[in-house]
Formats: C-alpha cells, sequence, structure tokens
C-alpha cells in the first residue's frame, strides 16, 4: 500500500500540472470558437477521483484522516481548492478562470509532494475521527473564501482594464464582470456554509474531546469573527442587492485582513492548531 | 478547345469593379441554375456561381483556355442577365490551384470587404448546397467547395480572425457583454430616437436585450422607437430617475450640452447602491461629462472610444492573416494531391477498359468448340494476365502522385501508347 501511496504522491502534481498546462492553452489561445468541446473539467475531475482515492488509501494505511503533518494540510489545501474551483465552474461553465486556481493546487501539491513522509504522528486522530473532520471542513471553508478573493481580484482587474479602455489579454480572456461577481458569492456562500461545519466540529472537540481547551484562542477568535463577518456581510448584499466594484475591494480585503490576522497570530501566539 | 481540363475561378468583386457593376452581375438563385445548366449544356462544364453583395464569381472546371473560357462565360452572362457583352467588365481569372487558393480565401474571408466576417462561410455553404443538388453530377467542384469549407470552418476555429467587432453599435453591445453577461433581464436606455440610438438599440434587442427606456425630447418619435422595441416611452426631465433603473444607458441626442454631468451621476450611482452602469456616448457634441468615470462602478464610453475598440479589433484581425494564409496553404496542397489522384484516376479507369476490351475480343475468338470448363480456365487465365499487366502501370500512376511526382506528360504518353482518348470517345458514344 505505501508504494501505491507513494506513486500517487509522485503522480498528483504532474496530473494537475498537466491540467494546468491544459487550461493554460485554453486560455491564451487566440480563438474561443473551438469546435471541439474542452476536455479540462473532465481531467480535473478525474485528478480529484484520484486525489481523494490518494487521501483515502493514505488515511487507511495510517488509521486516521491524514490531515496531522504540514504535508498532508498543504495536499488538503490543494485538492480542497481544486474541488472547489470545480464545484464553481460546473455551476457557471466559465473555463477561462481555472488557470489561476490550478496553478495554486499545482504547486501546493507539488510542496506537500516533497514534503510528504510515509508516516505522520497522530494520536489525537486516531483516538478522535471527528478531529479530522472538523480540519477538513475548515480546510474546505478557508479554500472556498481564498476562491471568492480570487474571483473578486479577478473582477477588479477587469472593472479597471474597462474604466482605463486598456482592453488588453485579461479583458479577452476572463468571463464578463456579473459572472466572476456571481461566482465570487457562490465560493463565498460554500466557505461560510463549509467553515461554519468546521467550527461546530470544532466546537464539539474541544467541548467533548480535548482536557483543556480555551475558547478564547486568539485563532478561534478571528475564525469566528471572520465566519460572522463574512456571514452577515453575505446576508446584506443578497438582501440589498449590492453588487459592483466596491463589493470586489470588500470581498478581497476581507480575505487579506483574515490571512493578515491569522499570519500574526501565527507568529505572535502559542503554537495551538499547528502542523508538523 | 484544348482537351486538359482545369480548375478555373472568374472573379468580379469590390477588388476589380465598381458597386454599379456588381449590382448588374449580380445572380439571383434561378439565374445561378440557368448559368450552370448554360455551362453543362453547352460545354460539358461543371459549373457552380457564388453571388453576394460584394462579389459574383464563377467556378467552372472544363477544358479550355483562359480566353476561351472567359469568352464563353461572358456570352452566358449577356444571355443570363440581358446585358449587352461591352457592358460586362473584365474579370479577375485564376487557374488551377490559384482558383483553389482564391475559392479558399474568399471562404476564409480573406477577400471580404470587412476582414474575417462569418456571412461567406455560409454563402459558400449555400453554393455547395446547389452544385449537390443540381442535376448531373461535379465531383470537382463538388470537392472544391468541401474543401473551401473546410478552409472556413478551420480559420475560425483555429485562429482570432473573425473574432472581434468592426461596427460602434456592435462594439458598444460587446463591451456591455463583458460587464453583463446577457441582456435578458437588464434594461436599457436609450436617450435619443435618431437612427444612431434607434440602430444600436436593435443591435441590443438581437443581443437578448427585452427591456427597453426610451427618452426624448420629442414624444411622438420617442414613443415611435419604444414601439418599436416593445420598450416604454419617458419623457427626458426623467432622465436622473431612469438612469437609476438601467444598467446600459446610450446616448444619442443632437444635444449642446452634457445631459449627464457629474453631480447628476453620483447621485444616480448612490441610489442605485453602486451597482454597476454602462454609459455610451455616441452624441457629439458629447452628452455626458467624462468626469463621471471617476465613480467607480460607471462605465463610460464615447464615440472615440469605441473606435478605437473597433480599429484595435480590425488590427488583431489583420494579424491573424499568416495564420490563416498557412491553413489556406495547406490545404491548397491538399486539394493538388486530391486533384492530382484525380487526373490518373481516368486514365486508370480507360487502361483497365482497353486491356478487358482485348482480353474479351480475344475470348470470344477462343470460345469456339471449346469445353466449358476450359473456358473457365482461360477466362482465369486471362484475367490474371491482364491484371499482372497492369500493375505496374497502375502502381507507377498512383504512386507518382503520392510523391509528387507526377508529370502531365506521362499521362499523354500512357493515353497516346494506347490510344486512350478515342476508346473513351467510343465508350462515350456507346
Amino acid at each position: 500500500m505505501l508504494t501505491l501511496i507513494q506513486i500517487m504522491e509522485v503522480a498528483l502534481p504532474v496530473l494537475y500540472a498537466g491540467i494546468f498546462l491544459v487550461y493554460l492553452h485554453h486560455f491564451l489561445k487566440e480563438s474561443t470558437t473551438s469546435a471541439r468541446p474542452f476536455i479540462g473539467a473532465h481531467l480535473l475531475y478525474g485528478a480529484l477521483g484520484l486525489h481523494l482515492s490518494y487521501l483515502i488509501t493514505r488515511g487507511i494505511h495510517l488509521d486516521h484522516i491524514p490531515v496531522s503533518s504540514r504535508a498532508e494540510f498543504l495536499s488538503l489545501v490543494a485538492f480542497c481548492i481544486a474541488l472547489v474551483y470545480a464545484f464553481v465552474d460546473r455551476k457557471h461553465g466559465e473555463a477561462n478562470t481555472g488557470v489561476f486556481f490550478l496553478a495554486m493546487t499545482v504547486t501546493t501539491q507539488a510542496w506537500s509532494s516533497v514534503l510528504m513522509e510515509p508516516t505522520s504522528p497522530a494520536q489525537l486522530l486516531i483516538d478522535y475521527p471527528i478531529y479530522g473532520v472538523h480540519v477538513l471542513f475548515t480546510v474546505l471553508g478557508f479554500a472556498s473564501l481564498a476562491v471568492s478573493a480570487l474571483y473578486a481580484l479577478m473582477y477588479i482587474l477587469l472593472s479597471r482594464q474597462l474604466k482605463s479602455r486598456n482592453l488588453g489579454a485579461i479583458f479577452r480572456r476572463l468571463p464578463p464582470l456579473s459572472s466572476l461577481e456571481n461566482m465570487s458569492r457562490l465560493a463565498t456562500l460554500c466557505g461560510i456554509i463549509l467553515l461554519g461545519i468546521g467550527l461546530a466540529t470544532g466546537h464539539f472537540v474541544g467541548l467533548y474531546v480535548l482536557e483543556e481547551f480555551n475558547f478564547l484562542d486568539p485563532k478561534i477568535v478571528i475564525t469566528y469573527v471572520a465566519w460572522i463577518g463574512y456571514a452577515v456581510g453575505y446576508l446584506i448584499v443578497k438582501t440589498r442587492g449590492l453588487s459592483g466594484l466596491r463589493m470586489g475591494y470588500l470581498a478581497l480585503g476581507a480575505y487579506l485582513t483574515l490571512i493578515a490576522a491569522m499570519v500574526i497570530v501565527n507568529t505572535f501566539s502559542a503554537t495551538f492548531h499547528s502542523f508538523q | 478547345m484544348a482537351s486538359h481540363k482545369q480548375l478555373t475561378a472568374i472573379s468580379f468583386s469590390h477588388h476589380n469593379t465598381g458597386l454599379d457593376e456588381r449590382d448588374a452581375l449580380s445572380f439571383h438563385d434561378e439565374e445561378c441554375d440557368r448559368f450552370v445548366s448554360a455551362c453543362r449544356e453547352l460545354w460539358h462544364w461543371e459549373a457552380a456561381v457564388l453571388s453576394t453583395c460584394n462579389r459574383t464569381e464563377f467556378y467552372l472546371y472544363g477544358a479550355g483556355g483562359d480566353e476561351e473560357m472567359w469568352s464563353c462565360v461572358k456570352s452566358v452572362i449577356s444571355d443570363v442577365r440581358a446585358l449587352s457583352l461591352e457592358a460586362i467588365p473584365q474579370p479577375a481569372i485564376f487557374r488551377d490551384d490559384a482558383a483553389a487558393r482564391h475559392v479558399f480565401r474568399v471562404a476564409a474571408s480573406l477577400e471580404s470587404v470587412a476582414l474575417g466576417e462569418n456571412e461567406i462561410l455560409g454563402q459558400v455553404k449555400d453554393v455547395h448546397q446547389r452544385i449537390l443538388e443540381h442535376d448531373g453530377s461535379s465531383p470537382v467542384l463538388d470537392q472544391l467547395f468541401q474543401y473551401a469549407i473546410r478552409v472556413g470552418k478551420r480559420v475560425r476555429t483555429e485562429t482570432a480572425l473573425c473574432e472581434g467587432i468592426l461596427s460602434i453599435s456592435s462594439a458598444a453591445v460587446d463591451l456591455a457583454t463583458k460587464i453583463f453577461g446577457d441582456f435578458a433581464s437588464r434594461e436599457i436606455l436609450i436617450v435619443g430616437a435618431g437612427q444612431t440610438a434607434e440602430k444600436t438599440a436593435m443591435h441590443f434587442q438581437r443581443s437578448g436585450a427585452t427591456q427597453f427606456s426610451v427618452l426624448n425630447r420629442s414624444e411622438d418619435r420617442g414613443r415611435r422607437v419604444a414601439e418599436q422595441l416593445s420598450g416604454v416611452y419617458r419623457p427626458l426631465d426623467e432622465l436622473v430617475e431612469a438612469c437609476i433603473e438601467a444598467d446600459v444607458a446610450v446616448f444619442a441626442t443632437g444635444a449642446r450640452d452634457h445631459l449627464l454631468d457629474y453631480k447628476q451621476m453620483k447621485r444616480v450611482m448612490k441610489a442605485r447602491q453602486h451597482r454597476p452602469i454602462f454609459l455610451i456616448d455616441i452624441s457629439n457634441p458629447r452628452n455626458i461629462d467624462p468626469e463621471v468615470t471617476r465613480l467607480g462602478s460607471a462605465f463610460l464610453y464615447n464615440m472615440n472610444d469605441l473606435e478605437q475598440v473597433v480599429e484595435a479589433n480590425l488590427e488583431s484581425r489583420r494579424e491573424q492573416i499568416p495564420a490563416a494564409c498557412q491553413i489556406i496553404d495547406h490545404m491548397v496542397e491538399e486539394w493538388e494531391r486530391w486533384h492530382d489522384t484525380m487526373q490518373v484516376t481516368p486514365t486508370i479507369a480507360s487502361l483497365a477498359r482497353f486491356f478487358e476490351q482485348i482480353r474479351s475480343e480475344e475470348l470470344d475468338r477462343q470460345y469456339n468448340g471449346i469445353s466449358d470448363e476450359k473456358r473457365q480456365m482461360l477466362d482465369d487465365f486471362s484475367r490474371g494476365l491482364v491484371k499482372k499487366l497492369l500493375h505496374n502501370p497502375i502502381m507507377y500512376l498512383r504512386q507518382s502522385v503520392d510523391d509528387d511526382s507526377l508529370r502531365t506528360e506521362d499521362l499523354h504518353i500512357v493515353r497516346s501508347l494506347y490510344n486512350l482518348d478515342s476508346i473513351d470517345e467510343n465508350s462515350d458514344e456507346n
């Protein structure tokens, strides 16, 4: 089984890199009226299937959900970004943005494969699999918010090109502003739901599994504040029908603030929630 | 008339004729059929006519030199279109591969007035359809137009020659699409009811817009345009309120001052909670204060901006010409190969017919007084012998097509050696 796992660790970044090239070609090609259907999405579904098989196989081999080491965490991040993108792409059918998400996936999975060790210490995960579920949903939630922020960035870039009348490559390749906005919103909604499940399961772990748990841990506080901020913001935007460049800046700014807060907390506070 | 059949294209287009001449030479469907029938009946040519608003072209496959064919075609044109011979201008004439290259360039829209336009490919397909529907087969022109359609499709899918918009109102619609995706649930505001405003509104309607508001000083004209668009008329003093509701606003009036200034637009943006709005100002002088662009989600394009977009698109299309030419070069090579094969196929068929004729004549002489068993034996033997005798010449001809070494003289020698032309004539008569 270990050999199979190691083969998949090599195959995954190679496969994602191949799919990245397919999406890059699609993004760069001159004509937008191809006679052949785009195969990138199907390849991505295949790669996600393989990645899921890898995570399950490694989980069976180690007897716990593989989210205990930095390498495992990175692989999960890569999987989540690709999964959220594939979902949003399936809903909106805008393959021209895939190249950006695939670039993130390739980089993260390649880094993971380089760092990956055959085993990872995780007594907590073996004893309490719910902890793994918490990590899984939290990472999925953060990945969704990252996807949302990247769509917001594309919205801002396209808006600026339209305003400056500099209708270059990005103008020609990116989908319409309304599509980018809808995709960003869909990813935000996914993020709120998934992060919400992650927080709920984390709460459960804190209350019933861990002997000592501090709900005022800065990371937990930041995550709760971010989740509430996103949820309230999403409801306001949805009910009041807000739209446009300001919403783009808001989505991007919110995510950058969240990441900056996490980096500061990671740097200056205790090592709770850190991966080895 | 020379016996060697050639492909010929006779072209009247915007390159070599004026608008009046092209109008006079324009063929409708029934005239095309009359022309094709005349060419078949009088000279046994394959013929096809491509007649569009910018070109009338005759594609012919048959025997004859440039001048001979042109004078024949001229007489038929004169007859079909009831024109005097003197009224018919001198066309551009392309022969063989140049003719094939010409029709490929036409299908690729490299010869069109608007470089990269799409309509021509449909017109080439129509010509091909008429070739298939016409009585009597036209194998060479059938194949030629199949190649042309393939060229047209490849150029459109493998290059960006046909991408980007080349008219001001289409460019405005294209930019609006980049903001809103589609117009199904978008409100389009038309300020002004002149021709320009109407034309732009029609472009939006053709692109799927259904909700229109028309603002105009003159109520009658405003209502007329609103009715045409199945929209609503509003007086011009409701401009700010109309802008609050609209997603796209087209300004095309003769007003001498700004109808919408920065302060008004600021109010509009606040009221619409900064929802994006696309402002198209195609008036001269401008109707919208350029300062409006300072407002975040207000996208303002005036006439100059749209002209620049069109020019940039045209430049992008021009950049695609070498790529389109590469596809055409490749397809001309393929066409040449097919045509060469077409040249040897009748000779191979005549050779086979000639040998079969000799075989059956000789067998008839030997059949008297011999048993059925011996007849069968002679029949099998003669078939095998003819097959072996023909193997090398046929292989030589086919091979020379494959490796591109076929010379017209080789075909003439083979045909002369066995007097194949007279055999073909006899078989035609029979």
